[in-house]
């Protein structure tokens, strides 16, 4: 009995997590910003991925329970962390597209109102 | 003290779940170890101040804040979802939140609480000034998005990190 | 967790893994470049997880762990790179 709700848990899990990283993935294809895509990108490094892992719960085996709940610990902690640094080199190499803090010398490689090109 | 028993605990449980056993010699090896390390931690770092005064106010409020936390998880993932399987993020821009000046562990659990969220993407945060960067996916009105943060701050974090 | 739940995630997961790809190839900027390897890691912790349940066997998951480890060093360091000119400047 235990066993068939646990079943359905971590298959609800499952598909909920590979939803999101689907979700994601399309996201992080179509927008066309670097700070769009980090939304996008948000939607499967915190949810998704801990859905995916949270879905153990079905395997019933304890010592993978324990690695799954490790992993999850760990990336809550880090996801975040490696979004904002990803998004603090993104404003701070075009600082003039946003408004904010405006610095004296104009980034080179930004396009007067598009996206940036190419740079590296 | 409460905080020193505290800290060899929490150090034994990841000793112990990276281990993943549960036999008495692992379970020793990890007790001496971090009672190695927070003995050490505490004679490096004198200035312990009125810390352990609140400590079990604090305790009380981590419920509060994970569950508060995945809460904002559940609502910012299906506002993300919904914006991004809708027409894109036209609205999308950068407000500035003010938040309380305070010590550098508040700062880091504004960081990581807002930033584990997906709709909103923390820049820049800054302790000292009192200022958090937030990229959102609907800046139209800076102000809503500030007064749902200082809610979300005082409801959930407040007690734990002040 | 029963095999005919597993094997069609497995499939799915492979399936975004490439689509990943594409998103990598796609990528205009360094910094787009960054977000989608950070997304290929995740994809590939949560293919590591389910071949884990799969087979039974905990250790893949610590390899999850690790790589997920190796990915969040790897993104900070490529940033603060690109933002300062340094990893530690």
């Amino acid at each position: 009995m235990i066993s068939v709700v646990l079943d359905m848990a971590g298959g609800a899990l499952l598909l909920l997590g590979l939803v999101l990283l689907t979700i994601s993935l399309i996201g992080v294809l179509r927008q066309p910003g670097t700070f769009g895509q980090l939304h996008a990108q948000g939607l499967a490094t915190g949810p998704g991925v801990m859905a995916v892992l949270a879905s153990s719960i079905a395997t019933e085996n304890a010592a993978t329970i324990t690695f799954a709940v490790l992993a999850i610990v760990f990336i809550a902690l880090t996801s975040p962390v490696s979004a904002h640094a990803i998004a603090r080199a993104a404003h701070r190499r075009r600082p003039r597209r946003h408004g904010a803090a405006p610095k004296a010398a104009a980034p080179e490689g930004t396009a007067p109102d598009g996206e940036p090109e190419q740079t590296r | 003290m409460l905080a020193q028993v505290l800290r060899v605990v929490v150090l034994t449980t990841i000793y112990l779940l990276a281990l993943t056993s549960l036999r008495p010699g692992d379970v020793l090896v990890g007790l001496v170890l971090s009672t190695v390390v927070v003995a050490t931690a505490a004679r490096i770092r004198t200035s312990t101040s009125d810390r352990g005064r609140s400590l079990r106010r604090r305790l009380a409020g981590v419920p509060g804040l994970i569950g508060g936390t995945l809460v904002d998880l559940a609502k910012g993932t299906w506002a993300t979802t919904r914006c991004l399987m809708g027409g894109g993020l036209p609205h999308g821009g950068l407000v500035e939140v003010p938040i309380p000046p305070s010590g550098q562990g508040a700062a880091a659990a504004w960081g990581i609480r807002v930033g584990f969220v997906p709709d909103t993407v923390v820049v820049e945060l800054d302790e000292r000034k009192g200022t958090m960067l937030l990229h959102v996916l609907d800046a139209r009105d800076p102000d809503a998005v500030i007064a749902d943060q200082i809610d979300s701050y005082e409801r959930r974090q407040r007690r734990v990190f002040p | 967790m029963p095999g005919f739940v597993i094997i069609p995630a497995l499939v799915w997961a492979t399936l975004l893994l490439v689509a990943g790809g594409l998103a990598l190839v796609r990528a205009r900027d360094v910094l787009q470049r960054i977000v989608a390897l950070d997304l290929l890691a995740v994809i590939v912790i949560a293919l590591l997880a389910l071949l884990s349940y799969l087979r039974g066997q905990p250790y893949y998951l610590d390899a999850a762990v690790a790589l997920a480890l190796l990915s969040f060093v790897a993104t900070v360091a490529t940033a603060r790179y690109l933002d300062k000119g340094g990893p530690f400047g």
